[in-house]
């Protein structure tokens, strides 16, 4: 019975010293992100180097939106750099995106890199985000990268499952020759969400039908993130969302713009034929708006003959600065993009994306495209680059400020959007869940739309949003990471 | 026991359907109705699937607002336009049936939309407008209807207007399906009861309908399944849009797909049992 005891003893103290020799092997492996909490910090601090490309011969697919031509001018650019990997595109159409990835997830055909559209609960539901922490947290290029992007991605905190791929900021276009016009004075650079807000009452001149603004991007999306330096929509700190000040302010703010007419008749409404006599046309295009709230990609289209002809000259402008704020953070449209869970390359994959996306290696490569890739008819094919750097690299910038018209608007501009913060759909669970269960589709219906109608009070619902959407940030961190 | 080889050559020619319908009919059911009891999730490295219960079929009916909503409507609409559907199939049909000047031609036009207006056709030619009455002022119809019926009960019939060419455009096939059976009565019966003085009114009303009936079923229950598996049919849609959706997905939306089919299985019995035929009480 004794040596029975000992054999046993003996044999349970060997195990268990193995088993211990085992996992301090593994906690001490470079590519290996998921240790215990009280190693990571140590891990960070021995900045593992990133582990060597392949020198095999292998196959990538990357599919994303972008430019079909630009995509297959940068996979080009990135085999010559890797001559042993060999890049294939992927097309698919931009409608119904996470459906078609769906249905290549389905028949084990998910790409190697790929963008996911507007919603990150989809492929976080559905596994099909590679974990790239270790790749990240161990890349020296991951310190360029602009300050409020580089948390981006860490959905749980602790993962690093997507990167920012692409990025367009907000931007306000004002017409520089109805400011002319009217006799108002052009504002700074440094402008801020007050003064924004006095400048679309002051610029509304009823008689003359001309009016403050126009809407594409929304003053509640911006005020929230410029005022409250917040890292989200809706007032997201980092730990909570809070709709209860910034939103319900110009979310009633925007409603009293709607409703005294500083704000343009909308799209196809009987107020737009009124106005304009045609209930189909753009009001950025009448020449009767002082500001367009917009996007970085509409610079191009303002540039055209149909506007410049009508005597519009729209100029940009950042989203301005929060009253108070302490930070340039500002709204922007981030695309995300990731590698497959299943890919079988994740170092080299890791690698593509980064390429595509922020790298400087694929900014310098993208710079050429845009002076260099044509169409058929010989024009050139970007007019306006595509897109803004992730990186806070002055080359890259300077390249891009060359291609882009000289003026001291898009100087200001470059130098004041280096802060941008991703909305909520592509980086936070649970968001686009809660806007098409509740926001938008909810109690109100439209919960914007009821507040512009009179039907409800921002400062009523607020308090009830602001728990809603905490509450479904909670279950979808708990349901969708299983 | 011993097949005869005429019943081997019937297997042989229904083969094709037999297998389709196995493959592309039976296993997608069988694989829904699994779908539907799982929480399903669709990975790179194959499907994975948490047994749910019937927790799906609850969270249809109490998590999702639309359902229930859209469900009535669809059940309202129906209630309007299938009757319109058939009852203008059967005068069209009536009339092809009638000795004209280029009669196919006629027959060919009214099938025509069954051939060209399916699929994405049919949604571009909405999304075009091109199925609306232009001279048709759906504000005016609305102003006048809501004078006389509820509000809710208005927009369905005023919707009924706005859409009226798509509904008739929906009615090829029932035409053609009348047009077979009217085809197929006996044009003695129209004489003898001439001779005996009947008016065409009559004739309608004692031969031409007696003798439709079964196929007037057939037609409501053709006409009410094509409304029901209608690409323009919002519930489709949202069955659709739940699939993709990401803390719902294909188990959320199969259970869905099995609840509205087993609503309309109930419409299709309770539209039997009113037209079905009725056995003639023995004469004592």
């Amino acid at each position: 019975m004794r040596r029975k005891l000992s054999f046993i003893l003996l044999s349970a103290i060997f195990f268990l010293l193995i088993a211990a020799g085992c996992s301090d092997e593994t906690a001490n492996e470079p590519e290996n992100g998921e240790g215990e909490s009280d190693n990571v910090s140590d891990e960070k601090a021995a900045a593992p180097e990133l582990e060597a490309m392949t020198t095999e011969e292998i196959t990538l697919s990357y599919a994303s939106w972008a430019n079909h031509t630009l995509n297959e001018f940068l996979a080009e650019k990135f085999m010559e750099k890797y001559p042993n990997i060999t890049v294939e595109i992927v097309q698919l159409e931009q409608d119904g995106w996470n459906d078609h990835l769906t249905n290549l997830a389905s028949t084990g055909d998910l790409p190697d890199v790929y963008w996911y559209m507007g919603n990150v609960d989809i492929p976080i539901r559905n596994g099909w985000l590679g974990d790239i922490t270790a790749y990240f947290e161990s890349d020296p290029e991951s310190d360029d990268i602009l300050v409020t992007m580089k948390d981006a991605g860490y959905f749980d905190g602790e993962q690093k499952l997507a990167a920012p791929a692409a990025y367009q900021p907000y931007t306000i276009y004002l017409d520089e020759n109805l400011f002319n016009q009217l006799n108002v004075d052009m504002p700074s650079a440094d402008w801020t969400y007050g003064e924004m807000i006095d400048l679309m009452q002051e610029m509304t001149v009823p008689e003359q039908g001309i009016y403050g603004y126009n809407t594409f991007t929304k003053l509640v999306t911006m005020a929230p993130i410029v005022n409250q330096d917040a890292y989200g929509e809706f007032g997201w700190d980092g730990e909570q969302y809070d709709l209860t000040t910034d939103w319900a302010d110009s979310m009633n703010q925007h409603a009293e713009y709607v409703r005294s007419g500083v704000h343009a008749p909308f799209y196809d409404t009987d107020e737009a034929e009124a106005a304009f006599g045609d209930r189909l046309l753009w009001a950025a295009s009448t020449g009767r708006i002082a500001m367009q709230l917009d996007a970085w990609w509409t610079m191009g289209l303002f540039a055209e003959p149909e506007f410049v002809d009508k005597g519009m000259k729209w100029v940009p402008y950042p989203v301005p600065q929060g009253d108070n704020a302490q930070s340039q953070h500002k709204p922007a449209f981030i695309d995300f993009g990731a590698i497959s869970s299943a890919t079988e390359h994740p170092r080299e994959a890791y690698e593509l994306l980064k390429f595509f996306g922020w790298g400087k290696d694929g900014w310098t490569a993208k710079l050429e495209a845009f002076e260099a890739l044509e169409n058929e008819d010989g024009s050139l094919m970007f007019k306006h680059p595509d897109g803004l750097p992730l990186i806070n690299d002055e080359e890259i910038w300077n390249g891009l400020q060359e291609l882009l018209p000289q003026s001291e608007y898009v100087s200001n501009f470059l130098e004041r959007v280096k802060e941008p913060i991703a909305l909520g759909g592509a980086s936070h669970p649970g968001f686009q869940t809660f806007l098409d269960e509740v926001y938008f589709g909810g109690e109100y219906g439209d919960v914007e739309a009821a507040i512009i109608n009179g039907e409800v009070n921002a400062y009523d619902i607020s308090q009830n949003l602001t728990d809603m959407i905490n509450q479904y940030r909670e279950e979808a961190l708990e349901e969708l990471f299983w | 026991m011993k097949i005869k080889r005429k019943t081997l050559y019937g297997y042989l020619f229904i083969s094709p359907w037999l297998v389709g319908f196995l493959l592309l009919v039976l296993w997608p059911l069988i694989q829904s109705f699994y779908f539907s009891l799982n929480n399903m999730r669709i990975t790179p490295t194959g499907l994975q699937f948490k047994y749910a219960g019937f927790n799906n079929y609850l969270d249809v009916w109490l998590k999702d607002m639309f359902f229930v909503q859209e469900l009535l409507q669809f059940m309202l609409n129906i209630s309007l336009r299938v009757p319109v559907i058939v009852v203008f199939a059967l005068i069209i049909a009536m009339l092809l049936n009638e000795k004209v000047k280029f009669q196919g031609g006629f027959r060919t036009i009214f099938f025509l939309p069954v051939i060209v207006a399916g699929g994405p056709v049919i949604d571009q030619l909405i999304s075009q407008g091109a199925t609306t009455v232009p001279m048709v002022n759906q504000d005016v119809i609305l102003s006048i209807l809501t004078q006389f019926f509820p509000m809710w009960f208005a927009q369905v019939i005023g919707e009924l207007f706005n859409q009226i060419i798509i509904i008739l455009w929906y009615s090829g096939v029932q035409i053609l399906i009348f047009l077979a059976v009217l085809q197929k009565i006996d044009p003695y019966l129209y004489e003898a009861a001439k001779i005996d003085g009947g008016s065409g009114w009559e004739c309608f009303w004692k031969i031409t309908l007696p003798t439709i009936k079964p196929i007037i079923l057939i037609n409501l229950i053709y006409t009410l399944v094509f409304l029901a598996n209608s690409s323009q049919n919002p519930i489709i849609h949202l069955i659709y849009t739940n699939m993709f959706a990401a803390t719902r997905g294909y188990g959320f939306a199969s259970a869905m797909a099995w609840m509205y089919a087993l609503i309309i299985s109930v419409l299709l019995l309770i539209i039997f049992f009113v037209f079905r035929e009725k056995k003639p009480k023995r004469m004592i």
